[in-house]
């Protein structure tokens, strides 16, 4: 997802910007020190998480002014298919409400929140041609690729249409330990 | 947070109609990202065990749990207990999320055919209707 946006800048510049599930808010970080106006990074409400993103947020914005960047960085909790209200306050009053740019990074693996992801999409993303919604995925269970695949499905049912951008594969595994073909043995059941 | 972290909001579960997630903080990760121009970022990685609870296996052994209020605090009695039985969890250095390791479920066959799809990387534009 960073690198979308280091090899093309024009992407963010000056736009605002929306990460769901944010996680360590990589992709938030990188937008606001290339050059992105608004930038919210939210994940869910939990004490826990949102104490690790604002540790991560509050690193950085000392970078930004070493970098002239005079982009706004906030971090809040966010549960989807709730009211977006609060998120949209982080924005400058604007003719179009909503963000330029949604991004969706590692979130469709979460299958049965899909539907209430999409409305939050909906109600976030700007209503305006040049507004997308970037949704990054690696397949976490690629037996279940195509329930993954099924968030796109609920996007569509909320008005918005979705264009591979682009597909690459991984130098190295995801695992720190892979354990190859060995088995799992289920000692409680015996069965599965 | 100690080894055994703090468990997250009970309704931080992950329903699935063939079992159900439940995540459990350890600890913390530092990790690097580089730009481009060589710039390095560090960021603080929250690092999660996935405890992955298969209805099927659950129903098999005890058909009244998936109904019963007592479902989550036994579970979380099973889990702690022996995490073997119902837990697959394996730590990736991304974003600071678990994943259940792909040869814990699948066939040797279709294990070897899923395992390149673990190293895809995928973006999609989503955009309103025209």
């Amino acid at each position: 997802m960073t690198e979308l946006f280091e090899t093309t800048p024009s992407l963010i510049h000056n736009k605002s910007l929306l990460e769901l599930g944010c996680g360590a808010a990589l992709p938030s970080i990188v937008a606001a020190l290339l050059g992105a106006s608004h930038v919210v990074a939210t994940d869910y409400p939990d004490p826990i998480v949102l104490e690790n993103l604002q540790h991560n947020l509050t690193a950085y914005r000392p970078v930004l002014n070493t970098r002239n960047s005079s982009a706004q960085l906030s971090g809040m909790g966010f549960l989807w298919g709730e009211s977006p209200t609060e998120v949209l306050e982080c924005l400058p009053k604007s003719e179009i409400p909503g963000f330029d740019i949604v991004v969706l990074a590692d979130v469709s693996f979460n299958h049965s929140e899909h539907a209430k992801l999409a409305r939050s999409v909906a109600a976030t993303l700007k209503r305006h041609k040049d507004a997308v919604a970037y949704v990054y995925f690696t397949a976490y269970r690629p037996w279940l690729l195509d329930r993954d695949l099924a968030l796109f499905d609920r996007l569509k049912e909320v008005g918005l249409v979705s264009e591979k951008v682009s597909s690459t594969i991984m130098k190295n595994l995801m695992f720190d330990v892979d354990l190859g073909v060995s088995r799992f043995a289920c000692e409680y059941c015996r069965s599965c | 947070m100690d080894d055994q972290g703090d468990i997250l909001a009970a309704d931080n579960l992950f329903q699935e109609p063939e079992g159900f997630y439940k995540e459990i903080p350890k600890g913390y990760k530092h990790e690097e990202y580089t730009l481009l121009d060589g710039t390095v970022l560090p960021v603080r990685l929250l690092i999660k065990d996935v405890l992955w609870v298969s209805s099927s296996s659950l129903c098999a052994t005890h058909p009244h749990f998936l109904s019963s209020a007592l479902l989550y605090p036994l579970l979380l009695f099973y889990s702690l207990l022996s995490a073997q039985a119902f837990a697959l969890s394996a730590r990736t250095a991304i974003r600071g999320y678990t994943h259940a390791l792909p040869q814990q479920t699948c066939s040797d066959a279709s294990y070897t055919k899923h395992r390149a799809e673990f190293t895809r990387a995928t973006t999609y534009g989503t955009q309103a209707a025209s």
